[in-house]
This record gives structure tokens, sequence and C-alpha cells, in this order.
């Protein structure tokens, strides 16, 4: 029973996209010294993968820090002409796939600034017509070789938190549509 | 006398205009506290050379239509003149212009106004921080005042610590309450008598500054620039800020004091003013702030009065450096009525450190049972280095 359970979840993830109309949104949120705190974004996340793994994948330049000067920092710290893209990847089998809502700590990987390190997300699931994730976890840049930046004596911290959200529905639903 | 006093006493605050940074809009970058752009950690004065880079990246127009670039050296003491070592952030404020004044059917009154011409300094040695400025201003009576027109808004000594999210000061140091606001003639600052041009008081506070909670009580012990020791108030002050989201921001202030001899009333007052602000940008270009304040004065010869002060001000950028502000007050000492007021203006930040501003108000002001209409315009020029 449980095996034929496992099965079933596969095969709803196995062809899975945005659902249309719930953008997926990737934020994150650094901090600086006396309570200053940068808070950025992002809407161009991709979806990837392939049979065994799920994968979200984000074109750094799109971040946003409301500031476009900073944004340019940003994109100078985190080396974005010769890494361009960071991809969040977790096995598909370790995704719930349960009715109605449920949490789970789950295993991943983070690839930033042309390294991959492991991460626990954090997700918050809810399976109704479509799948909603919504995902927390956190990072130390110096862990991916980043140097946390610093400007006029501002230093940001090296502890960043990133979140992500999106909704998931199954492509063939979509075009039965 | 004393209702007299009390109502020509804002006619006068007229005559004399916004001084030093404190603009609260900042919340519109995200920026909820002061601490990463002042020295002061609840804002106004003297600025962080990362506060003086805003000046240039964030504040003032750009005009080659692209993203903004560094800094530059014009961001530096005296617009890179001189490089001062990093343990001393010296600074300074110019800030002139002409004030017109109509009350009632009587002719306009014009004046050219010195509002600030300050020179300030902080010293950083490990965790201690030493402020003080000097400068002069053109109308006499100043609260700030050391000698004539000779004034000094604050000096104080201060220790850091927790990672700078802490600060224990002692001096004259702005009162802490409400929106800190470079509109030091909007009726909330003239009713609890906290702006920042004159009515520092001398104590020792302690500031907080966190991500989400940020504020600062102060112990009172009097403005000792000031003589005979009756006008000197005592108590405390403080305000308690949090921001639920990175553009919005709410607060609660109370502040309460007693002079033997009030400097306004000339009897003894025991002084309350107790409040709540807020600071929201829905969309970065417009930021609205308010305020709203009870206000109590206890006064010897007099029973209680308790009234209040309103304000809601609207920021609206709409080009980098280029703001219009509207500001609608209200104001009401618990006996004669309500005073009313709107504000018109617009503030060009339009180079490195430098802006015009050109405010046109229009009140009605309760005068002991009859109503007084002040129209006046504030035009002024200010440059920060």
């Amino acid at each position: 029973m449980l095996f034929a359970r496992s099965l079933l979840a596969l095969a709803a993830l196995a062809a899975l996209q945005f659902a249309p109309g719930a953008p997926p949104k990737v934020g994150f949120i650094a901090h600086g010294p006396v309570g200053m705190k940068i808070e950025g974004a992002s809407g161009q996340l991709a979806l990837g993968g392939d049979a065994d793994t799920l994968s979200l994948s984000l074109p750094v330049a799109t971040l946003q820090t409301g500031i476009e000067l900073r944004d340019k920092h940003m994109l100078v710290m985190l080396q974005s002409e010769t890494y361009p893209t960071a991809t969040l990847s977790v096995k598909r089998a370790l995704i719930p796939h349960v009715p109605g809502d449920s949490s789970a700590d789950i295993p991943a990987a983070l690839t930033l600034h042309g390294q991959t390190r492991p991460v626990v997300i954090h997700c918050h699931l809810r399976q109704a017509e479509a799948l909603d994730i919504t995902a927390t976890f956190a990072l130390e840049l110096t862990d991916y070789g980043i140097e946390p930046p610093s400007y006029l004596g501002v230093k940001v911290k090296p502890s960043v938190e990133l979140s992500a959200s999106v909704r998931l529905q199954d492509a063939a639903a979509d075009i039965a549509k | 006398m004393k209702r007299s006093l009390a109502v020509i006493a804002p006619l006068l605050l007229l005559l004399s205009s916004p001084r030093a940074q404190a603009y609260g809009w900042m919340i519109r970058h995200g920026y909820t506290s002061c601490a990463v752009c002042h020295v002061d950690p609840s804002g106004a004065g003297n600025l962080t050379p990362y506060g003086r880079a805003q000046g240039e990246i964030l504040l003032q127009s750009h005009y080659s239509g692209g993203p903004p670039e560094e800094a530059s050296r014009a961001a530096g003491f005296l617009w890179g003149a001189l490089t001062s070592p990093d343990w001393l952030e010296a600074g300074g404020d110019l800030r002139a212009g002409v004030v017109g004044v109509k009350v009632g059917s009587a002719a306009v009154t014009n004046d050219l106004i010195l509002m600030q011409a300050d020179l300030s300094a902080t010293v950083s040695l490990g965790h201690f921080r030493f402020d003080a400025s000097i400068g002069a201003v053109s109308t006499n009576g100043s609260r700030a005042s050391v000698a004539g027109n000779l004034v000094s808004r604050e000096q104080w000594v201060g220790y850091s610590f927790d990672d700078d999210s802490m600060l224990i000061r002692a001096g004259r140091i702005n009162v802490p309450f409400g929106l800190r606001t470079i509109d030091h003639t909007v009726f909330v600052r003239q009713a609890t008598r906290t702006d920042i041009n004159d009515t520092q008081e001398d104590g020792v506070t302690f500031a907080y500054t966190g991500e989400s909670w940020h504020g600062e009580v102060m112990a009172i012990a009097g403005n000792y620039q000031v003589s005979p020791d009756g006008y000197r108030e005592r108590g405390y002050s403080g305000y308690l800020e949090y921001s639920p989201a990175s553009k919005l921001s709410v607060g609660v202030s109370s502040l309460v004091t007693y002079a033997a001899k009030d400097i306004e009333l000339n009897v003894s007052n025991l002084r309350q003013a107790h409040g709540v602000f807020a600071r929201w940008s829905p969309w970065t270009p417009l930021v609205l702030m308010v305020e709203a304040d009870l206000v109590v004065q206890g006064t010897s010869s007099i029973p209680s009065e308790t009234g209040a002060a309103t304000m809601l001000q609207a920021d609206y950028e709409v080009w980098q450096g280029l703001h219009l502000i509207g500001i609608a007050e209200s104001y009401s000492p618990g006996v004669d009525g309500t005073s009313y007021g709107g504000w018109l203006a617009v503030a060009w930040f339009f180079g490195p450190h430098m802006d015009v501003r050109f405010d046109v108000l229009d009140r009605s002001q309760t005068a002991g049972p009859s109503r007084l209409n002040v129209l006046s315009y504030v035009g002024q020029a200010h440059v920060y280095f």
C-alpha cells in the first residue's frame, strides 16, 4: 500500500509546471549593522530537473533590492557574469505528497557562486488542485566563497535568509483543460 | 498674558524653519531606522559616511538617465575638499531663506533669515562617541543659544556597545518623541516641544536599534542653555517604534516633565504628551506619515488642560530628488477651540548635498474667543557639507 502511494506521488510530480496565475517568488533577507535589513526579490524562477530531481533556477541578475546601486554591488559580489544562475535541487521522492497542509524539513542542494552545498529547507506544503510550496532556509555567504560586502563602514553579515514560494501543478492536467 | 503667549509663540516659531536632515520618508527605501545614516540613532544631525553617500545616491536628482553611480568625492566633508580621518565625522549645515507671514487682514511681513549655519563634529574612539555642534542663527531667543545668536544644539558623550545596536548618551540631545522631522513648526512638534531645531534638553538617553524594534528613552535634566533654573523641565521622554514590514513602522511616545516656571507660560507646569505615530510607503514614490498626540498642561494657576495635536504628511517623490509635500494638521489645546493647518511644499535635492524648498502654510488658529488666519510662505536654500 505504501509502495503504491509513493508511486502515485512520483507520478504526480513527474510532469510539474508552475500553475498559471500564480507566479513563483523568491526572496532574501540580509542583515547589516544597527538594525539594517536588506530585502531582495525576484519572480524569475525556472522549473527544471529530471525524473529524480526537481530544481528551481534563478538568474541572479534578476534579484532586486529596491536600490539600483546596491543591486549593482550585489551582482559584483555574486560574480553574476561568471555564475549567472543559482539552483536549488531536491529529490522528488523527498517531497511529501499528502492532501491538505503539511510541513517538512527536506534535504536539498544549493548551487550558488559556482559552488554546491547541502542545505535543509523548511517547507510548508498545501496539496489541493495544485501543490503550494513555501520554502525557507538560511545560508552563510562564506560557505559559497562569497565575501560579505562592505560599503562605507556598513558591513553585511554573512548569514542570509532565503525564501521561495511556488504553486505547482501537473502539466498533463493543464493540457487536459 | 500666558494665553497671549500661547497664541503668539507658534507665529513666532514660523520665523524660523527646518534644520538639518531628518527625512522619515527614507522608509520608502526600506530604511526603517536612522542609525545607519546618522550618528544620532534616532535621526537628524551629523551623518555617517554611509549617510553622506546616500545623500548623493538616493536623495539627489540624477540627470544622466542611467542608474546612479557610486557616490562621488563630493559626498565627503566640504564636498571632498578635505579628507577627515576615520575617527572624525565633521560636517555642517547652512540654511537661509525668506519668510513671509500674513496675519488676518494685515499686510504681509517679509524677513530674510539665516536659519542655520552650523558646524558639527563627531569623534569615535573605540566604543566612545563625542558629538557637538556650534553655529549661528539670525533670530533672537533661541533655546539653543549659548550667547546671543550663537547656538549649540547638541553636545553629548556616548558609549556604544552590542555592535552599535545600543548607545548610552549624556549631554544636550534631541528629545526622543514622535516623528523626527525637519518640519519643526508643525503643531505636533510645537505642542510637544520636541523638535530638532532648538528644544533639545540636557539629560541621559539610552537608545536601542534592532531590525524590527528601535527606540530611545531620555531622563531629562533640563535645558542648561536657558536660565533661571525654574525654566528647566525635568522628567522623561521616549519612543518605541516597531517595523512589521520593510516599509511600515508604527510607534508610541510618551513625555512627562515638570518646570517650576514654564518657559512659555511663566507658571509651574506638569506637562505631558503621549501619542502614536506611523510611517508607511505603500508605493515607493509615496510615503505617508501620521502622528497624534495627547497634550496635557498641568499648570498651577488654572485647571489642567488636555488637548491633542495631529498631523498627516504625504511625501510624493515625483522624480528622484523632487518632492511634493502636503501636510494637514490640527491642534486643540483643550480650550478655545481647535487650530487647523494645511501645508503645501516642493523640495528639490538638485545637487550633491544641496536642496531648495518652498512652503506655503495656511493656518486657522484659535486666539482666545476669536480666530486668526495666518498665511505664510517659506523659501529656503540648504547645503550640508
